[in-house]
């Protein structure tokens, strides 16, 4: 009996799954009025109304959206939109607050975010064209990474500024969101295909040797490459970490083995002594996480800056327009996380927190509805994972628990490729939803 | 257990704690130690608010609007001081540079750091209001201390005795408060050094002004005033190039006491020190010690104590009665002193905070007062000495203070410091009852005591009118 084959395919099973019908509706009608109230704070203390366009434009998305996403797909998570929608109306409302220029261009990405959700949710076949075709989608993807690194540019125009988009005039796009996806679909896919060696007895056999095969290596290397290139070329600490912890989240669902972590955790670790001293990017990180008070003004200036913020916060925060956010640096968009400790305090942080376990927790829950569907159950767990570990990852950062990794903050943070994106992951995540094992 | 269900749940378990360890970070920050970072230097923030706080108005003691803060759209304020008479007392309030005189010593109250309003801030955003102050400077005799000191560099003082509200201070050259922060660099650099207080932060030794209290103790002990001491105009030599003399120029003379402390001549006083004798000598100089640590009530920035050496009969007894020796104070102190003098031996604790006038509130209400005095002489004393002073207004030195009808008293004095001369001043003034004013004029780089005199009838003339007004 070969031993390939004493992993058993599991048996579909029914998981009961309550549908919070109305606890989604209450939370957006409440995050309605939270928004309007704020809204109508934001024009008293700039005297700008702008904001109120992207009250109008939020409004119309989480309408239209309830209503389409029951008419094309029955059964939808819609906690899950709740949440999305909550968190992305009030990253809406917080960059009209703090940049009013760019909170019209965010509206438009909320829209376009929208439909990109809308669309995942009911394209024909969209799953399964998405694993038939994961190595076009894999070609396409390092394509655009190779593009990145040879056009890349930033629309700030700064020449120090890491050259990260693609675009011309005032349009750009960050491709490495959209590599998210496409990593997630490739792993996914492929490690469900692959999961049965990965958690064989034969994996470390002497004769055998299965974890050389290039099948299993492969996309170890291939990963590994990725996030050498992301860090080496784009110096895109934050990305690097956050696909390689999306790889070994998949790995070690794919495999059930403890020692991918254990391994991952050395890999990290030997990593980040070597990537220490050889990129001053990730010793500035390092220097500043461990001690920020040497430099308060100068190097460490952001992470004091964005420390204050919660100080000044407290419990209640400042009010809406009421603090100083500005005074740290890239706030609307890494930063977002310390602008609402300042203008909402502590409990705006749980609230934020709060929001993200709701939609961990249920994501994970749609993971666990698609039994015997190893793909399905790795594009559950990918989309959910890379959504929580980049939270983690920069909510971890602005609170100085770990080194800073320039990531945004999911549906908040300023940055229309972050938005879509996110978006896009929760459509499919929906979609997932729909379908019981 | 179906495939994947196990690792997927111990993810998403990881997830949620790390969550939950990033909620107890920003609970650490936000409401465990806040204050750390909130009160740190260098936090933006601290200087947002400062630029909010609508510091409390500060009014003269007959209502005149001296300071105030102007508020912009965008709510920042600036500190305006409209007018300049009262600039030298004011002193300054800036964002950056702090505050000094009656600013930087009423600081606290006028920038409203109560409980209340913080917790009315930290709640309701209100902005914080300062309370409102009303200082004991009378307007006229203020503007008299800064006019007749206009052009000069010195320092003068006039305080109200028997209370010890302080009427008029003033401190020159003058700078003007409502350009600090652009000006500030300068100033600091400048020789004339404009932002040192003279009045109440700079000590300058007494010279012969020190007279009066070389009197005091000849009294006390009984030594005759009218006795003739011979070659009693002759200067005292300090130096090889330097000697002060009488105050105003006098052919060789034989004076009495009497008549040599009426035009600060130094000579007789060696003579009279010496057989006063050490311990009594020692015993004034001690009074005056402690007459010089006393400062405005509520000012903690002002000049400490001057030190005193022990009186040595043999060495340096020049030093000794030409005031060029150890003892060194501040015209306030100087002022205090006088004060003593017409108070009838008892020293006077100067004041400069009257009422306050808190946000919302309709009705000033006074501030405390400080009711103690120091005996620094016997009332006998005391009144012997005011009697020689009015002498030397009407046939002394310090004739050029003398007014028509007003009882005026008197004393001039001339030192040195390094080598460049200075002109005291001190005098006294009284009006009806007890009421009286004590004033003290210091002229640096001059020895044209007469001046100082001229000056300090002036600002006594203005202070008599203050308190006629009061009580007529």
């Amino acid at each position: 009996m070969s031993t390939l084959s004493a992993v058993p395919l599991a048996a579909p099973a029914v998981v009961q799954t309550r549908q919070p019908r109305h606890s989604a509706l209450y939370l957006l009608v409440l995050a309605g009025v939270f928004l309007v109230v704020n809204a109508l704070q934001v024009t008293l203390v700039t005297g700008n109304p702008r904001v109120w366009l992207g009250i109008a434009t939020w409004i119309a998305c989480t309408g239209i959206g309830w209503i389409l996403t029951r008419r094309l797909l029955a059964g939808t998570d819609r906690l899950i939109f709740a949440t999305c929608m909550v968190m992305s109306g009030w990253g809406l409302l917080m960059i009209y607050r703090l940049l009013p220029n760019f909170g019209d261009r965010q509206a438009v990405w909320l829209v376009v975010g929208t439909v990109a959700m809308l669309t995942a949710l009911r394209f024909p076949d969209l799953l399964g064209r998405m694993r038939r075709y994961r190595y076009s989608i894999l070609l396409g993807g390092t394509l655009l990474l190779l593009a990145t690194i040879l056009f890349g540019t930033n629309p700030s125009g700064f020449a120090s500024a890491p050259a990260l988009w693609l675009g011309t005039g005032s349009v750009f796009f960050q491709p490495s969101e959209l590599l998210k996806i496409v990593l997630v679909v490739f792993l996914a896919s492929y490690l469900a295909e692959q999961y049965p060696v990965l958690r064989s007895a034969a994996l470390f056999e002497r004769k055998r040797r299965l974890f050389l095969a290039p099948r299993i290596a492969g996309p170890v290397v291939l990963m590994w490459g990725i996030c050498v290139v992301i860090l080496v070329w784009q110096r895109d600490l934050g990305t690097a970490i956050l696909f390689f912890a999306l790889f070994v989240c998949l790995l070690y669902v794919a495999s059930g083995s403890n020692w991918v972590l254990v391994a991952a955790a050395g890999l990290i670790l030997a990593a980040g002594a070597v990537a220490y001293f050889l990129f001053d990017v990730v010793q500035l990180r390092v220097d500043i996480w461990v001690n920020p008070w040497i430099d308060p003004d100068n190097r460490a200036y952001q992470i004091v800056q964005s420390l204050m913020t919660f100080s000044a916060g407290g419990v209640f925060g400042q009010g809406i327009g009421l603090g100083y956010p500005s005074y740290v640096p890239v706030i609307h968009s890494d930063f977002m996380f310390a602008a609402i400790a300042e203008e909402f305090g502590f409990l705006g942080v749980i609230t934020v927190i709060a929001l993200l376990m709701v939609l961990v927790s249920r994501s994970f829950r749609i993971a666990a509805l698609q039994q015997g569907k190893p793909y399905q159950t790795l594009l559950a767990v990918g989309f959910c994972s890379l959504i929580a570990v980049q939270s983690l990852m920069i909510m971890g950062g602005v609170v100085k628990i770990i080194p800073l990794t320039g990531v945004t903050l999911p549906f908040i943070s300023y940055g229309g490729s972050s938005l879509v994106v996110s978006f896009f992951m929760v459509g499919i995540l929906l979609r997932l939803s729909a379908v019981k094992g | 257990m179906v495939p994947f269900a196990r690792e997927s749940q111990r993810i998403m378990l990881a997830i949620l704690v790390g969550f939950i360890v990033i909620a107890i970070g920003a609970f650490q920050w936000a409401v465990i130690m806040p204050d750390s970072l909130n009160t740190r230097d260098d936090n933006p923030r601290a200087v947002e608010r400062e630029r909010r706080i609508v510091r409390g108005d500060i009014y003269s003691a007959d209502g005149l609007l001296l300071a105030h803060t102007d508020v912009n759209d965008a709510g920042i304020v600036t500190r305006q001081y409209s007018v300049a008479e009262a600039w030298p007392g004011l002193g300054y309030y800036s964002m950056v540079r702090g505050a000094a005189r009656i600013e930087g010593a009423f600081d606290t109250i006028l920038r409203g750091d109560s409980a209340e309003a913080a917790l009315s801030n930290r709640l309701l955003h209100t902005p914080i209001q300062g309370t409102n102050i009303r200082v004991t400077l009378d307007s006229a005799v203020q503007r008299m201390v800064s006019e007749r000191l206009d052009g000069q560099a010195g320092a003068a003082v006039a305080i109200s005795i028997p209370d010890g509200r302080m009427l008029g201070i003033s401190s020159a050259p003058v700078f003007d408060p409502n350009s600090i922060d652009a000006d500030y660099e300068r100033l600091r650099e400048d020789a004339a050094m404009q932002l040192l207080d003279r009045a109440t932060e700079r000590r300058y030794p007494l010279g012969t002004a020190i007279q009066p209290v070389l009197m005091i103790a000849s009294l006390l002990t009984g030594q005759p005033l009218d006795a003739m001491i011979d070659n009693a105009t002759e200067p005292v030599d300090l130096s090889d190039a330097l000697s002060i003399g009488c105050a105003v120029r006098l052919p060789a003379l034989s004076l009495t006491l009497r008549e040599a402390f009426a035009f600060a001549c130094p000579t007789p006083f060696i003579g009279a020190t010496n057989a006063v004798g050490e311990t009594a000598m020692n015993t004034i100089f001690e009074q005056v010690d402690a007459l010089t640590a006393v400062r405005i009530s509520g000012y903690e920035s002002a000049a400490p104590a001057a030190q005193i050496r022990g009186y040595t009969p043999i060495e340096g007894m020049e030093a000794v009665v030409t005031g060029q020796a150890d003892l060194t104070v501040s015209p306030l102190a100087m002022a205090i002193l006088t004060g003593a003098i017409v108070n009838d031996g008892n020293t006077p604790v100067p004041f400069m905070l009257d009422a306050t006038l808190a946000p919302g509130a309709s009705t000033w209400v006074h501030a405390p007062r400080p009711t103690r005095t120091i005996a620094f002489t016997t009332a006998t004393t005391a009144r012997r000495l005011q009697d020689l002073m009015r002498y030397n207004v009407v046939n002394g030195a310090a004739q050029n203070a003398a007014r028509p009808n007003i009882d005026i008293g008197g004393h001039v004095g001339l030192a040195y410091v390094d080598g460049r001369p200075m002109s005291w001043f001190i005098g006294f003034v009284t009006a009806s009852g007890r009421q009286a004013g004590a004033v003290a004029i210091l002229l640096e780089d001059t020895s044209d005591t007469g001046l100082a005199a001229d000056i300090g009838g002036d600002i006594l003339a203005a202070v008599h009118a203050s308190l006629l007004a009061e009580n007529p």
